[in-house]
């Protein structure tokens, strides 16, 4: 049994057993799907996505738009962001140039103290 | 250009090539070796470019340079690989006697051409390579001037899968 | 004995095969890909067999062009260019070679149309021969040109077939990288300055004894130099830029050169650090880098229209992912802590998920782009109808990517979250945010192009040798998932004990 569990410390975990219970799930999933009734028809008014009773909406909500909240809430942090993207190589240079200066202050104080 | 700096041009080429090979060729004895005698070398295709301009620069065939660019390439890999009875990049032609491998004269000289073993050869292909190279970036860039260089599609960052 | 000479032929049958390509190409175009075929393959052959050694305890090191080349120091120093073999750089070299053959291939079929393939593939195996040169070398010279031979065929092969729009990203790339270079040169010379020596290990072994300052400083510039190839978070701004305007399969092999500068960077500091004070510093400071390279790619990654630069923020997350264990794993080397072994470990496994799942990625996205011809995401939708294998491989390797089990993302995550937690509670739960937040952005990609109605325009036959390749990254996705256990106690653990153990390589060179 030591040969399918996992173990690093403190947890044990065992992709194996996993699998089987994934499996057995949708076996049950499947039984249950087939003793339903089989009159559903793909196309005309059952195949069509549920908007809550509302027309389909044409203009595009697309996937785009999944995540406006969190980006609503965080608009201060994407301004920031979008600048240092800027795309201009000179401000690439200047971050790494303070990476280096970075370095090179923790290895002089590291070093001396 | 004018007639004069045609003329001089023409005149140059074999003191430039003479001085090109020399320095290729005494690699492992004076400064200099492939990469600086090529380039040389390659000067003398800017210098016509300069002299007689585009006329003659379009009838360069490209197909010989391209060819001479990776034999020089290939002969380099092929003597790195020659000396694998002992190990990669073995110098398999030093104190052997044979075409560059000779012992060397005792006593301060001017540098004794033929020892150094596989160093000259190297040399050479590393010479033709840079050569050929230099001068197909030289007519790449004057010939084509920067046509290929930009388009209206290209700051299109976003939304471009 | 032939195999005795397999550290110099794993590179230099790559460089030749690169070099000959120009002549095959001239026989026709058939002979040209089974010429580059047989460079890679014989190649990936040698590595896998200096894997299989390294990895069972046998190291090989090997002096190029000696008269014995197992040989290293006769005089007490070692004379001649060094290539070293233990386990975690054939790990390393054998990742990044079957990220390069697979790719190459890959692309064989895509582009078969074009003019000018074999430029193309002679760059390739230059990249192949540059990636494997850098995982091997045991000498800093050698490091700086085999990392200047990466960048400027990369560089070559980011622009390649763009028609125009490419220059921008391949401009900005070779201008960083030649800096980066720059600055590396600066610090093997303050090194060679001050010893006279280039080898790493024989300047590891006089600088454990005597640490000072300018080695310290020396270091630095060093370090940071490797940061900016491998990208991490102040410097991976050309990232996204080179991974959106190269093609699929560039971008798979630019992965794979970032994996080796990864392996380049930590090589160093664990020789280099290992007796002084200094190594917490600099773990804690390569973790809070990782750390915040996980957050910018994630919450950058959300907001992008375009996949590959979208994607190319996912490879920047990824890659802070390794840095966070690599940095734990340094922080805390000296006192020997079970946790900081178990975090190089986790590193160590992914880093090979990364190359896994991001290659299988970028190849999907070139595969798409192959099959329906169109260029803009927006464009197409639905796609699952046409072609359920494309979705389905997309699902094992959004998965795979994110983190869930019981794909190899997960084992790896699990061990890096869980040693990390040891060193900063706040470094794992970033962790763990970093891989939700992945999955979420997956999910948003795979809605729009999968899911919906069916799609409308033309759809090609997927080439059998693309849709092979891509199952194969799938299987090895699925064969790590599932036998973690194995893998970790077969591959791993010899690999993490080769990189932490100093003297190891040290004992090899002297």
């Amino acid at each position: 049994m030591s040969e399918i569990i996992f173990s690093t410390g403190s947890v044990a975990w065992s992709p194996l057993m996993l699998v089987a219970g994934v499996a057995i799930a949708i076996a049950i999933a499947y039984l249950v799907r087939a003793m339903g009734s089989n009159n559903y028809k793909r196309s005309g008014e059952q195949g069509m996505a549920f908007f809550s009773g509302n027309r389909h909406p044409d203009d595009g909500i697309g996937s785009e738009n999944l995540y406006w909240g969190f980006f609503k809430s965080m608009e201060g942090y994407y301004e920031f962001m979008k600048k240092m993207h800027s795309g201009i190589v000179n401000d690439y240079v200047f971050w790494f140039v303070l990476v280096v200066v970075v370095l090179l202050a923790g290895m002089a104080f590291g070093g001396i103290l | 250009m004018s007639p004069i700096v045609k003329n001089v041009a023409v005149v140059l080429v074999i003191p430039i090539t003479m001085f090109g090979l020399y320095i290729i060729l005494h690699g492992h004895l004076t400064p200099g070796g492939g990469f600086p005698g090529g380039a040389i070398m390659a000067s003398l295709v800017v210098l016509f470019f300069v002299a007689f301009g585009k006329e003659w620069a379009k009838k360069i065939n490209k197909g010989i340079l391209f060819f001479g660019e990776s034999f020089g390439l290939a002969l380099f890999g092929l003597l790195a690989f020659l000396g694998l009875g002992t190990s990669f990049f073995h110098n398999f032609l030093a104190n052997s006697d044979s075409l560059f491998g000779m012992s060397i004269p005792f006593g301060a000289n001017s540098g004794f051409l033929w020892s150094g073993g596989i160093i000259p050869l190297m040399n050479i292909a590393v010479g033709l390579e840079v050569f050929a190279a230099l001068s197909i970036i030289a007519v790449v860039m004057f010939l084509e001037n920067g046509k290929v260089m930009f388009s209206e599609k290209e700051n299109n960052v976003g939304g471009k899968k | 004995m032939i195999l005795e000479n397999a550290p110099a032929l794993a590179i230099g049958i790559p460089l030749f095969a690169a070099f000959a390509v120009f002549f095959f190409g001239k026989l026709g175009k058939r002979a040209m890909k089974v010429w580059v075929v047989a460079g890679l393959l014989a190649a990936e052959v040698f590595i896998i067999w200096l894997a299989m050694d390294a990895l069972s305890g046998i190291s090989h090191f090997y002096a190029v062009g000696a008269q014995v080349p197992g040989i290293i120091s006769q005089a007490g120093f070692p004379v001649r260019v060094v290539l070293v073999v233990d386990a975690v750089s054939a790990l390393v070299a054998l990742v990044a070679m079957s990220l390069c053959l697979l790719a190459g291939l890959f692309s064989l079929r895509f582009f078969e149309k074009k003019e000018g393939g074999e430029k193309f593939y002679s760059l390739l195996l230059l990249l192949a021969a540059g990636i494997t040169g850098l995982s091997f070398t045991g000498d800093f010279f050698t490091m700086f040109v085999f990392l200047e031979v990466i960048s400027i065929s990369s560089a070559g092969l980011i622009v390649f077939f763009r028609e125009g729009e490419g220059f921008e990203a391949g401009f900005k790339y070779l201008v960083l990288l030649a800096i980066g270079a720059l600055f590396l040169l600066f610090g093997v010379g303050i090194f060679y300055g001050k010893y006279g020596l280039l080898n790493i290990g024989a300047i590891a072994s006089l600088v454990g004894v005597n640490a000072s300052f300018i080695d310290f400083t020396a270091v630095a510039l060093i370090a940071s130099a490797l940061l900016l190839k491998c990208g991490s978070f102040p410097v991976h701004m050309w990232k996204p830029d080179v991974y959106q305007k190269a093609s699929g399969i560039v971008s798979a092999v630019l992965v794979a050169s970032g994996l080796v500068g990864i392996y380049a960077l930590f090589r160093v500091l664990f020789l280099m650090l290992a007796n002084t004070p200094l190594s917490a510093m600099v773990g804690w400071v390569i973790a809070i880098l990782g750390v915040f390279s996980i957050f910018v790619g994630v919450t950058m990654a959300l907001k992008q229209t375009s996949l590959k630069r979208l994607v190319g923020y996912a490879a920047v997350a990824e890659t802070g992912f390794v840095l966070l264990a690599f940095g734990t794993g340094l922080a805390a080397v000296t006192s020997m802590d079970i946790f900081s072994f178990r975090a190089v470990i986790g590193g160590m496994f992914q880093l090979v998920n990364d190359g896994l799942d991001l290659g299988l990625l970028f190849l999907l996205i070139a595969a798409v782009g192959f099959v329906t011809k169109k260029k803009r995401i927006g464009e197409i939708s639905g796609l699952a109808h046409k072609s359920p294998v494309l979705a389905v491989l997309f699902l094992i390797g959004m998965f795979a990517i994110s983190g869930m089990p019981p794909f190899n993302g997960f084992a790896s995550k699990i061990i890096i979250y869980e040693s990390v937690y040891m060193a900063s509670p706040v470094f794992s739960i970033v962790g763990i945010l970093g891989s939700v937040m992945l999955l979420a952005i997956f999910v948003k990609v795979f809605v729009a192009i999968f899911l919906g109605p069916p799609y409308k325009g033309k759809v090609e036959v997927l080439p059998k040798s693309m849709l092979l390749v891509m199952c194969i990254f799938a299987f090895f996705i699925l064969l790590l998932g599932l036998f973690p256990k194995q893998a970790i106690e077969g591959v791993f653990l010899p690999a993490a004990k080769a990189l932490i153990n100093s003297q190891a390589y040290i004992g090899g060179i002297l």
